[in-house]
């Protein structure tokens, strides 16, 4: 009662009291406790017997029906690793009050069911969870609802969410149509007499439905939108586990159930794929806030496991079994290696905002020294998210690029679109890479932008205890990648798109393709590479004597004095560049005023600049819908004003049409 | 016995560098109707470097001091995965170009974070260009790659250079010719060479890498120099390899190291000696149109992987 | 090819210089063969600046001796000060110099540099370099010729 007469559950500060304290507990230990649980759950049914169970009280009429798939046993385990670095990392997070207790209720549902997602077996079951899991991230989102673009971020998102949903629907009823039974195994075997017809818009309809929630384009505007709204670790969340569920539900109804399909299948999700990647990461590349940067990054790795899948579907149809496989193990790889860095990205993010009480790469800066373990931290995630050897998203991307490489002698569509999915995935790494050297350079680098407070210095608690956890995670997949190779190997298996036994083994860490020659040794050019580095440093230092003895200095910044850090390239200088080769792409927005003395016009008293960052494909598209959406309600409220006798005149007309149709 | 191959290529890379870009300065100073210093000369500035003091400029953080420790390193472990005298390199079997051109980039990236970790004008501005130039770069680098793999069906450094060998024919194949143009173009820009960057100028207006090292005194500047150096003579070594791979050495005899050493000498002298005549006849390109140059590098590379796949398995 | 006909005809321009008398060498720290100054114009007419710039020209070629001119004093081995020291170049130039990594050289280059030449009571002028710092070499002449200026730097890089 208490609350409804403050009028704001979400302002009341979680962290006095003793009560509030308990309650924060008892939700990460919750979170904790499915996160953990999830990890043991995935497992079992990965490298153990798996389980299957029909629980008939859970979703009523039809009841929760479980089965684990190697699949799906995969997914498990991925969301619920993230689930259980968030969960430690909440602890500390929510002691300084930035979750409302509707947040803290909301997120061990959230991932409890995020787990049970990939297990369902049936329709009801998994649109039930499926339909669960957006409700709640809407919540999540509206964490702060008071905020205006918290509102208008959650609008959007449901609506997206929703269409998905739909699409999703429309998709199940057209599969199920000849079906007599809404278990997926039994499904499988009535999806092979539908028409192709039937079968290609099923296809679009699950592209459309899974494809919103991995936020490709251009259903990808809610991302870049809720991310800075939701809490950082909701972010890390909804980043990693609920995205990765969108290119689950393609692999799992689209590879799996479908049997995959013709080869433009393929090259549509080829073709989505690659626009997704290169739109996010220019985006991406652009964007001067931390989390919106993460977000849209988010797009473009959700684009670039849609190619991988894409390339292992064209591969199959075009029967190259051994690249169709590589292009299916590179897509898990990607997946695998995103969600860890993503998650590592997004909780270093928020504790930088917890430090410092912003994100926006423009007032930040400096962090090195005063946050020494979350610089660290994202220094690790940056280096895996920009694709550079010794870092995780290299994995998968070499493998997709084997599998490119490896196609020989090809014809007609497919050998002029090989080319061009190589340029698209070479523009995504390279825009890529500049992405996260602006974010982790511009952001964490140099001195502070802005007044961010005195800090003290960061001491390593709970939540870098959960950074250093996907910190090692992000290390493990980059330099022994193989250690997963079994794992990988099943789960790729799961995908029947070939019949291979056995991935190639060399050496501890060298990594090949099964099939395909060529390898990397990441643990070997890591070695190496520290070996250099000692080296190099220790002669130096021996070397000392023979130097005068250093000298502390002013900075000579070419003779500048006084320099203050507004001078220094911020997030917006260290892109222009290259906002300026891809200006059609983004259309920046630009207003340049100035402004001159009254006495003279000659005089320039100031200039204003002003760049309104944008969404140029949701400035272009959903305007538009949302005008032809606003167009139809005006012309449907014609037709009710409000007249009782005009409502029954529709009932009898509509009664008259449906007679007139059966009879 | 491939052990001692790396130490003899990594001797080769190390005092050979310097010579490179002081044999380039020489041909150009020539031309230019100058004297010319000595070939030594850039030796002798990287040694006086080693035992210059070292400044330590206030406010700046921990990048700084190990960006140029890092890029040095890379280099180093990257002119231990090229094959320049002898394919009998340890772990030759994991010599991928994809992994050797990033690892080349990760010494590009920790100078570039040294540029934004001053806190200056200069160092962000800097790295904000030449972190540009590198995005718009590796498109060009990866195609050019993947023309080169299609037809030795890896990427495999060895199994290219090996392709090539054994079908000589191919050096001469429009693929190829398309391929090497774009690799050279990247190999331009890559090593901060005109028409995209004169590593000669401090102007403001024009500078790129040079910005990045302007706080660097002593053994730091000293290290990007040699790496700078080293990344030069790699990347000549490398292409000259991949595309005519004569005389590159498959057993680990001392004769046929010897013969090898000269002839990847011989051959990155020529391509160094090419480039440095280019440099004459041309000016530096605004910042804004080296865009336009790299995207035709992307379109040449484009074009040989096009070819490579229609044109019949003999001639590709 | 308009170009490479003018390389052809032109040949080497460099003109001999005489050979280095090892006897005059100053600075033994600075042997290495390579010297980098940077150059502070102090308060010049532009004189001076005219014959140095005329010294790195294919006529005279100073870098084939091992001297160049950077725009960092941290590059530098020294500075080769221009003009007399004024007012709003004194802090300038000492930033310049605190700027350089030692061991460093000073080398004050034309009549003003070394002695204000008749500029001493100019309400802006604060002194010669030697008044602000320890000047190693002075090269005499307003201003100088560019062959004097080369002997001269040549005393240092030992080329």
């Amino acid at each position: 009662m208490n609350a409804l007469t403050q009028g704001d559950v979400t302002t009341r500060p979680l962290s006095g009291g003793a009560k509030s304290q308990r309650w924060i507990v008892a939700s990460n230990i919750a979170t904790l406790g499915a996160g953990v649980a999830g990890v043991v759950l995935g497992l079992e049914g990965l490298v153990g017997h798996g389980f299957a169970f029909l629980a008939s009280g859970v979703v009523p009429p039809f009841g929760l029906s479980i089965r684990t798939t190697d699949l799906g046993s995969f997914f498990v385990i991925l969301i619920s690793l993230v689930a259980t670095c968030v969960a430690l990392y909440n602890f500390g997070y929510a002691k300084s009050g930035h979750l409302s207790a509707i947040s803290l209720a909301i997120f061990p549902i959230f991932v409890a069911t995020l787990e049970i997602i990939p297990l369902t077996a049936s329709i009801p079951s998994f649109l039930f969870f499926w339909e669960l899991m957006a409700i709640e991230s809407i919540c999540l989102v509206l964490d702060h609802y008071q905020r205006e673009r918290a509102q208008h971020a959650a609008l959007l998102y449901a609506a997206v969410t929703q269409l998905g949903f739909f699409s999703i629907l429309g998709f199940f009823a057209l599969v199920a149509s000849r079906s007599h039974g809404l278990n997926f195994l039994t499904l499988q075997n009535a999806v092979a007499s539908l028409s192709p017809g039937q079968r290609n818009l099923a296809f679009v309809l699950a592209l459309v439905g899974f494809g919103s929630k991995a936020g490709l384009v251009p259903l990808h505007a809610w991302l870049p939108k809720a991310h800075p709204e939701a809490p950082a670790p909701a972010s890390a969340l909804m980043s990693t586990a609920m995205v990765s569920l969108g290119i689950f539900g393609l692999i799992k109804f689209v590879v799996v159930l479908m049997a995959g399909g013709p080869t433009w299948w393929g090259m549509l999700l080829l073709g989505i794929g690659a626009i997704s990647s290169i739109y996010g990461v220019i985006e991406s590349s652009v964007s001067s806030d931390l989390k919106v940067l993460l977000a849209y990054s988010t797009t473009e790795n959700m684009g670039l496991a849609t190619l991988a899948l894409g390339t292992s579907l064209v591969m199959t149809s075009t029967h190259h079994p051994n690249l169709a496989w590589a292009a299916a193990v590179a897509t898990v790889f990607i997946l695998g290696s995103h969600a860890m860095f993503k998650g590592l990205a997004f909780l270093a993010a928020g504790t930088v905002g917890l430090e410092t009480g912003t994100t926006d790469l423009n007032a930040l800066g400096g962090l090195t020294r005063r946050m020494r373990f979350t610089s660290g931290a994202f220094g690790i995630a940056a280096l895996s998210a920009s694709g550079l050897p010794l870092g995780a998203a290299f994995i998968g991307e070499w493998i997709l690029l084997q599998s490119l490489i490896h196609l020989g002698p090809a014809n007609g569509l497919v050998a002029l679109a090989a080319p061009l999915t190589i340029g698209a995935i070479a523009l995504t790494s390279g825009i890529g890479l500049l992405t996260m050297v602006k974010a982790f350079g511009i952001g964490f680098l140099g001195k502070a932008r802005s007044d961010l407070g005195e800090g003290l210095e960061e001491r390593f608690g709970v939540m870098q205890f959960a950074m250093s956890l996907l910190v090692v995670a992000n290390l493990a997949i980059a330099l022994l990648p193989t250690a997963f190779g079994s794992v990988v190997k099943r789960v790729a298996w799961a995908t029947p798109l070939h019949s291979l036994h056995g991935s190639g083994q060399g050496q501890l860490g060298q990594l090949t393709v099964y099939g395909l020659t060529g390898s990397i040794f990441p643990l070997a050019s890591a070695v190496l590479f520290t070996l250099a580095v000692l080296a190099t440093a220790t002669v130096i230092k021996l070397r000392k004597r023979s130097r005068p003895s250093d000298a502390d200095v002013d900075l000579w910044a070419c003779g500048a004095r006084d320099l203050n850090s507004a001078m220094q390239y911020n997030a917006s200088s260290f892109a222009e560049p290259l906002e300026r080769v891809f200006a059609d792409v983004i259309r920046p927005k630009r207003d340049v005023e100035i402004i001159t003395f009254e006495e003279s016009r000659l005089l320039i008293s100031r200039v204003e600049l002003r760049s309104t960052p944008h969404d140029s494909i949701e400035s272009a598209l959903y305007l538009r819908v949302w005008a032809i959406a606003s167009y139809g309600g005006r012309l449907a409220r014609l037709a009710h004003n409000g007249s009782l006798n005009r409502y029954l005149a529709f009932g009898a007309a509509g009664l008259l049409v449906v007679l007139a149709v059966l009879h | 016995m491939s052990y001692l191959a790396l130490l003899i290529q990594l001797s080769f890379v190390g005092l050979g560098s310097p010579a490179l870009i002081g044999m380039m300065a020489w041909i150009k100073n020539r031309l230019e109707g100058r004297r010319g210093a000595s070939v030594a000369q850039p030796w002798r500035e990287i040694r006086k470097l080693f035992s210059k003091q070292i400044m330590n400029p206030k406010h700046t953080g921990a990048f700084f001091s190990i960006g140029p420790l890092l890029f040095f390193a890379s280099t180093a472990v990257v002119a231990a995965m090229i094959p320049l005298i002898t394919t009998e390199l340890p772990l030759h079997a994991s010599f991928d170009l994809f992994w050797v051109v990033g690892f080349l980039l990760i010494g590009t990236i920790a100078l570039s974070l040294a540029g934004l970790d001053t806190g200056t004008s200069f160092g962000g501005m800097g790295s904000s260009r030449e972190l540009t130039v590198v995005a718009l770069l590796e498109p060009s680098i990866l195609m050019a790659i993947y023309a080169l793999s299609i037809r030795a069906n890896s990427s495999n450094i060895f199994a290219i250079a090996n392709a090539t060998a054994l079908h000589p024919a191919r050096i001469a194949s429009p693929a190829s010719a398309l391929a090497f143009a774009a690799l050279v173009i990247v190999v331009i820009a890559e090593a901060g060479r005109l028409p995209v960057d004169n590593p000669a100028t401090h102007l403001e207006l024009t500078m790129i890498h040079e910005a990045m090292v302007l706080e660097y005194s002593g053994y730091r500047l000293a290290l990007v120099k040699w790496a700078a150096a080293v990344r030069l003579l790699l990347l000549l070594g490398l292409i000259s390899n991949l595309f005519l791979p004569v005389g590159l050495a498959t057993t680990n005899g001392i004769g046929a190291m010897a013969i090898g050493l000269v002839l990847v000498a011989a051959k990155i002298a020529l391509l160094g000696s090419l480039l440095a005549i280019a440099e004459v006849f041309m000016a530096k390109l605004r910042l804004f149109r080296v865009p336009e140059l790299l995207g035709g590098s992307f379109v040449l590379g484009l074009l040989a992987v096009t070819i490579s796949y229609y044109l019949p398995a003999a001639t590709r | 090819m308009g170009l490479i006909r003018r390389i052809v005809s032109l040949g080497k321009l460099a003109q001999p210089q005489p050979s280095l008398d090892p006897a005059r060498e100053i600075r033994p720290d600075l042997s290495s063969g390579s010297l980098v100054l940077r150059h502070v114009d102090a308060g010049s007419c532009n004189g001076c600046e005219i014959e140095l710039s005329a010294c790195f020209s294919p006529i005279y070629d100073l870098e084939s001796f091992g001297v160049s001119l950077t725009a960092s004093p941290r590059h530098a081995d020294g500075l080769v000060v221009t003009g007399v020291v004024t007012r709003n170049m004194q802090k300038p130039l000492m930033d310049a110099y605190i700027a350089t990594p030692g061991p460093k050289a000073v080398v004050a280059l034309g009549d003003c540099a070394i002695n204000c030449n008749g500029l001493r009571e100019g309400y802006g002028v604060t002194g010669a370099v030697a008044d602000h710092l320890d000047v190693d070499l002075e090269i005499p002449g307003c201003p100088p010729e560019p062959a004097e200026i080369v002997a001269a730097l040549r005393r240092v890089s030992k080329r």
